[in-house]
Parts: C-alpha cells; sequence; structure tokens
C-alpha cells in the first residue's frame, strides 16, 4: 500500500474522529446548557417555595415556633410575637417552656408525653407582662440532618374561651327563664285555689254572722222569756238559706286546703333557694338528697304531665364536697332530658305516662345518683356522642345540645366525677353520677378550657 | 246557664265550687277533672261555657276546645290557665275565644264569663250563634296575606312593616287585638290600633302566629266580585278616621277616641262573616238590597233575622273586645235602640258612617245614609253636625289627594 495512500486513509480516520468528537462536544454542551436551564429553573423554584414558605409562616394566624432538643427556640413568627408579645430577636436562644406555665422544659414536655408525636394540649401562655391565657399548642418533632427539630403551633384560645362562656351563660339564662315559667305556672295553682277559697271563706262568714245574729235574737227571746218559735222558724230558715250544711262542711276543707297551698308555694320558693346557689365559687359539704329533692320540686312543670316520679333516696348518704348550684344544674338537665325521652317516646298530650326514678346511693367512689327513665332509649351509636356539645337529636326549639354537655362538664370537669350512660332502645335509659366522697378540691386553673 | 269548668288539679275545681257558691241559683256549675270526662259531660248535656286547663295530662286544653267547637259550635270557650310562656297559650288561639290566666279573681271570671255570653240572645237566630262561635278566623285579603307570609320570614323586615299591612285588614286587626287584650297579657290599658297590638306582640311571636294555621287565612271565596274586600277595608278605614276625628273634638277621654276608631274599623266586620260563612246564601241578600234599594242591613234582617251589626259585634264579644266599641258596632246603624245621654263611641261611629260619601261597598249605590236625627237630638248634639260633616270633608279631600 502506498504511503500516501495510508496517510490519507489516517487523515480520514483523524477528520472522521475529530467530528465525532466535534459532534460529542457539541452534544454534551447542549446537555450541559439543557441541564443548566433545568438548575436555573429549579433553583428559581426553590427559591420561590421557600419564599412560599416563609410567607405562610409569616403570616400564619397561629404562632410558629421552632426549638432545638434542648429546647431553645431558633425560629418565632409575626404571630407568636403577636401572641407572646415578645420579638422575635428577643425570643430567639430563649427556653421554650419560659413561654408557658412551666417551670422547666421537662414539666412542658410532660404534658405532651401522655401519647407519641401528636398530642394535642391546653395550657396557659404568658405573655411579655406577665399575664396569662389560655393557648392551644400542638407540637410535633422530625429529623433534618440527623439533629432534632421541634415545631410548635400556638393558638391564642382567649376569644374562643370567652366566647365559649358567653354561650355557656346564655344557656344558663334560657334555661333559668325557661325554668322559671315552669315555676310561674307551679306557684300560679296553689295561688289560684288559695285566693278563691279566700273569697268563699269572706262570703262564707257573712253568711255565717248572719245565722249568728238569728240565733242572737233567739237567745235573746230565750232570756227574756219571750216566745221562741217566731225566732226559731227564723233560724231555721236562715240555716236553709245560708246552706249550713254546705258551709259545714266545706269550710274546713277549704282551710284546710288553703294552707296545702300555701305550704305548696313555700315549698317551692324554698326550692328555689337550694337550688340557685347563685355564684357559688367554692365547694361546701352538700346534701345531695336534699339538692335531688329541690331540683325536682323546681322542675316539677317539665315532668308531671309526662311522667311519675319515683324516689329512693338513702337516709345514710354522706354529705359530699360539692358545687351545689353545678350539681343542681347536672341533675335538672337529667331529669328533663328523661321526661323529654318519655314524652318523645309516648307522643305529644298521651294520657299514659311514663317513669323517672332518682335513687342516691353510698358506692365505693362516694355517692352514686341514679336517674333512669323509661323513654325512647338511645341507639348504640349515639350513644358516646351525647355528651359533645350541641349534639341534639330533638327538634329547633326543643333543645340547644347543651343539656348533657353541661351536666357532663359539672359531674366529671368541675367535680372529678363520673357521669356513665347506660341505655336500651325502646326501654329508657339511665344515667349515673357517681362523685367522689373525699375532699376532692384539686382545683384546676382558671382559664381550663376542656 | 251552664257553665262546664276543667282542671286537673282537683283543688282548684273545689275552689271555683266555693268561690261561685254565690252563683248557684243562676249558674249551673259543672266540674271536670280532665278533657276526656269533659266532653262525657258535655255529651251528656251540652254546656254554655266551657273554661279550661290547659295543661293537663291526656287530652290537653287546646285539643278539648277544637274538639267542643266542632261538636257544639254555640259553647263559649274560655282558657283559664297557669302557663306563663305564650307560646304554649298560642296553641289554643284558634279553638278559645278568650284567656284569662291564673290567678284570676272571681270578678274578672264572672264578667268575661256574663260579658261573653250575653250578646247571644241579642242575635235571635241560635244557628247563626253557633256558626259565628265556631269561627277560628276570619279570611284575609289575598294580597295582604301573602304578603305578610312572605315577609315575616326575612331578616330585615321590621314590626312596623308588619304591624302597618296587619292594620291593612279587618279580620288580622280583630284577631292581634283579641290576643293583645285579652287577660293573658295582663295590660293596664286596653289596646284599639293593630300597629300597636303587632309591636307589643313583637316579631318572634308574631311569626308563629301567621305561620300557625287557623290564626289567619286568606280569602278564597269566588261568590263576591274580587275588589268588595279591598273596597270594605278602604270604607272602614274612612270611617275609622272620621270616628276618631269627630270623638277628638268632642271629648277629651282618649279611651273614647281610640275606641271609636277601632269600632269605626271593625263596624262592617259582619259583611265579611256573612261572605265568607254564607257564600250561598249571601249573594241573594246583596242582590235583595239592590232591588228593594234598602241598606244591606235591613235586606239582611230580612233574610237571618239579624244584620252584619250584630254578627260582627257577637263574634268580637266572643273574642273579648271592650264593650264600647262591641256596643258601637251592634247598634252603628240604630244607635237610638242603644241608650245613652252623653257622646260615645258609638255617637262617633253612627255618625262617621253617615257622613262618609263612600257607602259601605254592598250597600245598593245610590242609597243616602241619614245621621239619625232623634238620637243626636237626644244628646242635644245636633247643632254639632256641620263641624262633623267638616272634617269628613276634610279627610275625604285628604284621600283625593292621597
Amino acid at each position: 500500500m502506498p504511503e500516501l495512500e495510508v496517510l490519507q486513509r489516517r487523515l480520514e480516520r483523524e477528520k472522521q474522529a475529530r467530528k465525532q468528537a466535534e459532534s460529542l462536544l457539541e452534544e454534551k454542551s447542549r446537555e450541559l446548557y439543557v441541564a443548566n436551564q433545568e438548575m436555573h429553573h429549579a433553583a428559581l423554584a426553590l427559591k420561590e417555595q421557600s419564599d412560599r414558605s416563609a410567607a405562610i409562616v409569616d403570616h400564619a394566624a397561629e404562632g410558629i415556633v421552632t426549638f432545638d432538643g434542648k429546647g431553645l427556640i431558633d425560629a418565632f413568627n409575626p404571630a407568636a410575637e403577636r401572641i407572646f408579645g415578645v420579638l422575635a430577636k428577643e425570643a430567639l436562644g430563649r427556653q421554650f417552656h419560659t413561654f408557658f406555665n412551666a417551670s422547666s422544659m421537662d414539666e412542658l414536655l410532660l404534658l405532651h408525653s401522655k401519647s407519641a408525636e401528636q398530642e394535642k394540649k391546653v395550657q396557659l401562655g404568658q405573655r411579655k407582662d406577665g399575664s396569662q391565657f389560655p393557648v392551644d399548642v400542638v407540637t410535633s418533632s422530625f429529623v433534618v440532618q440527623e439533629k432534632k427539630v421541634h415545631t410548635a403551633i400556638i393558638r391564642d384560645m382567649t376569644k374562643r374561651h370567652e366566647l365559649e362562656q358567653q354561650l355557656a351563660h346564655a344557656q344558663k339564662l334560657e334555661s333559668i327563664g325557661h325554668l322559671a315559667a315552669g315555676i310561674a305556672h307551679e306557684i300560679n295553682t296553689p295561688i289560684q285555689y288559695v285566693g278563691d277559697n279566700a273569697q268563699f271563706l269572706s262570703e262564707a262568714f257573712e253568711d255565717l254572722e248572719k245565722l249568728l245574729a238569728a240565733y242572737g235574737e233567739l237567745e235573746k227571746a230565750v232570756q227574756g222569756n219571750e216566745i221562741a218559735m217566731p225566732c226559731i222558724e227564723k233560724v231555721t230558715a236562715m240555716v236553709a238559706e245560708v246552706d249550713l250544711d254546705f258551709l259545714k262542711e266545706e269550710i274546713p276543707s277549704a282551710i284546710r286546703q288553703s294552707i296545702d297551698g300555701t305550704e305548696r308555694v313555700a315549698q317551692i320558693v324554698r326550692a328555689m333557694k337550694d337550688f340557685a346557689h347563685p355564684s357559688q365559687q367554692e365547694k361546701t359539704a352538700t346534701n345531695i338528697n336534699q339538692a335531688i329533692e329541690s331540683t325536682i320540686t323546681v322542675c316539677r312543670n317539665e315532668w308531671k304531665y309526662i311522667a311519675e316520679l319515683e324516689l329512693d333516696l338513702d337516709p345514710e348518704l354522706p354529705l359530699v364536697n360539692a358545687l351545689a348550684g353545678e350539681l343542681n344544674q347536672a341533675i335538672l338537665n337529667l331529669v328533663v332530658n328523661g321526661a323529654h325521652a318519655i314524652q318523645e317516646k309516648l307522643g305529644e298530650s298521651s294520657a299514659e305516662k311514663g317513669t323517672i326514678r332518682v335513687v342516691s346511693r353510698r358506692c365505693e367512689e362516694g355517692v352514686e345518683i341514679r336517674i333512669s327513665d323509661t323513654g325512647t332509649g338511645i341507639p348504640p351509636d349515639l350513644l358516646e356522642k351525647i355528651f359533645d356539645p350541641f349534639f341534639t337529636t330533638k327538634g329547633v326549639g326543643r333543645g340547644t345540645g347543651q343539656g348533657l354537655a353541661i351536666a357532663y362538664n359539672a359531674i366529671v370537669e368541675k367535680h372529678g366525677g363520673q357521669l356513665k350512660v347506660e341505655s336500651a332502645v325502646g326501654v329508657g335509659t339511665a344515667f349515673v353520677i357517681q362523685l367522689p366522697q373525699t375532699d376532692v378540691s384539686t382545683s384546676q386553673p382558671a382559664g381550663e378550657v376542656r | 246557664m251552664r257553665v262546664l269548668f276543667v282542671d286537673d288539679e282537683p283543688n282548684v275545681l273545689a275552689g271555683l265550687r266555693r268561690m261561685l257558691r254565690s252563683y248557684r241559683l243562676e249558674w249551673e256549675l259543672e266540674f271536670a277533672g280532665g278533657g276526656e270526662e269533659a266532653l262525657q259531660r258535655m255529651q251528656e248535656q251540652p254546656c254554655d261555657v266551657v273554661v279550661s286547663d290547659m295543661r293537663m295530662p291526656g287530652m290537653d286544653g287546646a285539643r278539648l276546645l277544637s274538639v267542643v267547637r266542632d261538636a257544639f259550635p254555640a259553647t263559649v270557650r274560655i282558657v283559664l290557665s297557669g302557663q306563663s310562656e305564650l307560646e304554649r297559650v298560642m296553641r289554643a288561639v284558634g279553638p278559645a275565644h278568650q284567656f284569662l290566666s291564673k290567678p284570676c279573681d272571681a270578678e274578672l271570671l264572672v264578667t268575661t264569663i256574663k260579658r261573653a255570653v250575653a250578646l247571644h240572645d241579642t242575635l235571635s237566630n241560635g244557628d247563626l250563634a253557633a256558626l259565628i262561635a265556631s269561627i277560628d278566623t276570619l279570611p284575609s285579603l289575598p294580597g295582604v296575606y301573602e304578603e305578610l307570609h312572605q315577609i315575616v320570614l326575612l331578616d330585615e323586615t321590621s314590626i312596623d312593616q308588619v304591624g302597618a299591612l296587619v292594620s291593612q285588614d279587618l279580620a288580622m286587626t280583630a284577631k292581634v287585638l283579641q290576643l293583645v287584650n285579652s287577660s293573658f297579657f295582663g295590660l293596664p290599658h286596653r289596646v284599639t290600633e293593630a300597629r300597636h297590638a303587632v309591636t307589643l306582640l313583637g316579631l318572634d311571636r308574631v311569626r308563629p302566629l301567621v305561620m300557625m294555621a287557623g290564626v289567619f287565612c286568606q280569602f278564597e271565596q269566588t261568590a263576591f266580585p274580587a275588589a268588595t274586600l279591598p273596597r270594605l277595608v278602604h270604607h272602614s278605614l274612612a270611617v275609622a278616621t272620621t270616628a276618631r276625628r269627630i270623638a277628638e273634638v268632642e271629648t277629651s277621654c282618649n279611651q273614647t277616641i281610640e275606641d271609636a276608631f277601632l269600632a269605626g274599623m271593625l263596624h262592617d266586620l259582619g259583611m265579611q262573616i256573612f261572605m265568607s260563612q254564607l257564600p250561598d246564601e249571601y249573594p241573594a241578600v246583596i242582590e235583595l238590597a239592590q232591588t228593594k234599594q234598602v241598606p244591606i242591613w235591613e235586606a239582611e234582617f230580612e233574610s237571618f233575622g239579624t244584620n252584619h251589626a250584630l254578627v260582627g259585634a257577637y263574634l268580637l264579644s266572643l273574642w273579648g273586645l271592650p264593650d264600647p266599641v262591641i256596643e258601637a258596632i251592634a247598634w252603628h246603624h240604630r244607635p237610638g235602640q242603644f241608650p245613652g245621654a252623653s257622646f260615645t263611641p258609638l255617637t262617633a261611629v253612627h255618625v262617621a258612617n253617615a257622613l262618609q260619601a263612600k257607602h259601605s261597598p254592598l250597600d245598593p249605590e245610590n242609597l243616602i245614609t241619614q245621621v239619625d236625627f232623634a238620637y243626636l237630638e237626644q244628646l242635644d248634639l245636633t247643632h254639632r253636625i256641620p263641624v262633623w260633616q267638616g272634617l269628613a270633608d276634610t279627610i275625604m279631600a285628604e284621600e283625593v289627594v292621597q
């Protein structure tokens, strides 16, 4: 092979190789360009995402705070500044627990220890000026680059707490108004017949005076040895005119029924006094049987057309340390609930009546009150909802769905007792209140929110 | 007269029996412990008046009174309730003629019963008396009724709007005044204006009243020209306004002035009763008045033995409206029949009705209504006629302007 030809071929290969290299280079640089472009976009997207995250954190209504394993704060958003009245730069580096009513991180975290990562807890926050307020805190933790990061989302519950208190107050007022109407009815009835009887007695006395006058004349005639016959005839006529037999029979019962009537009114007024216990803050030794009796007297109008009420009260019952007003309210709500359940079963204006039974007994923990009715009963799937605020199966205007929730709150939250329910559809429902007899004054923070 | 008292509390019945002992010669008193027992008693022997408690086990007062209304329409039905919630008492708004609240003293109870039955005999037509006593409610102008139904459901509706609407309708006016003036409300003064009554009731109570069956209803009779009812309302308003103006210049007694207005407003309510209750017979009566060229009340008298003035007064007396108003309505055509020595709402309504050139829509067109000179002579008031005529003319002129 001539050398030229060899060289030419080599050159060709060189050219070929070069071409290949060039196109490879071109291809690579295009790839590089594309990659570059993508990276640029990614960087932009990343920045946007980070901006957005920051904006979300900055503009969130909830306080968002992150802290490290030692509890030192490393992020504090504007909402948190607002809630605690502290600037972020002041907060950074401070211990997270110092913003709450906890003396150490451990104590704060103790509140979270019940369940693992996402336990909702309510406690008191502390502002810069030292004032305390109810907060709702949700914490979660995760691991970033082998470091544990804790995030807390903090919600100021002051407003909601106020609203809840207003609502509870409004509900109380409404139930008092309703109760007052019932009590008025209970009192109006005896007042009606006491008044009627008094009217009758006054007229009857006038009649008797006439009769006595006739007797007086007779007496005079007899004393003066006059002829008594005309006077006797007058007396006889007068006896018939005033219908003496009727008066003799009716006057005693008019008096008796009037006394019964005033006693009835007095009983209702006494029960009202017992029931109300206005603004009682401290628990006092309470006679549970008396509380039951007062309460059912006060709400008699709610059940008397619907049910017979049977009382079975243990006379040996010990006194229980309780907030009588709250306890009465709980008993009231359960009795009224029972009456409504019976009415629902029997229908409006039924001639038949159901039975509400209230039993008090000693039990292991202390005292047990059992309030049972022969009403509709509660279906099993609703049993766990009945103590939820606003849960109601009653029609509009019948109930606000607060009755059982208030009873629950009064027994469980305020007295550390238990409120259990047993029910069978079509048979009836029994609510069992258990109150610990020992001193139950484990006082709870004033801002407690369930 | 037989009066039946119904209450589930035996002590209340015993008290009433003793309290009413002095009426034992005038009245036959019956007592029943519940709704079922009361009906049984009435089946044995009907009563003229039933006075019933509201809440009773089994058949309650509202149910009892509706059954009584259907089975014994002529019986006067009165509620005597210790209930303090209006909402509960309202259940009996239809079937009860009147409402008394416990505690109720002897005097009020007795006068209420006496007044409710007082006009019964003047009606001199037993069937018609029963028919009227069975009326729960009178039909309203369809337009007003529909509008009321719509606006009470709106949040932005004010009580004034409702009051203005109610006062445009005779039936609604009568009904709200019946309610507000019942002893249940315990108002110290009687209320004579529908607007005022509606304000006192308040929107929360008017709403269920409007929505409840048997309180208000719509006029559905087609036997009469559609314009009849609106013209009747128009005439009534004109007479009411004139009667009030006349009373204002004749007396300083506010009660008389207000009663004159109310009586003027309701003086022809009886026509509406005839139209709704006797739709088959009444057109012939209207025709009779036309043929004979006599006032409609004379034609009514010829056909029914009574007239719209007495019929309206009877229903309103059952509903417990005040006596001066009832008298003014009953005798507004013939005031001479009701002797009196001084100016009363009757005088005002009679004169206003005569001086208003626009007749009630059922009178013959060209008939001239005269004031009763003999009656005015008796009161020594004939010289006032020109003044009153002037007032009536002014009101008519104002109407034309409007």
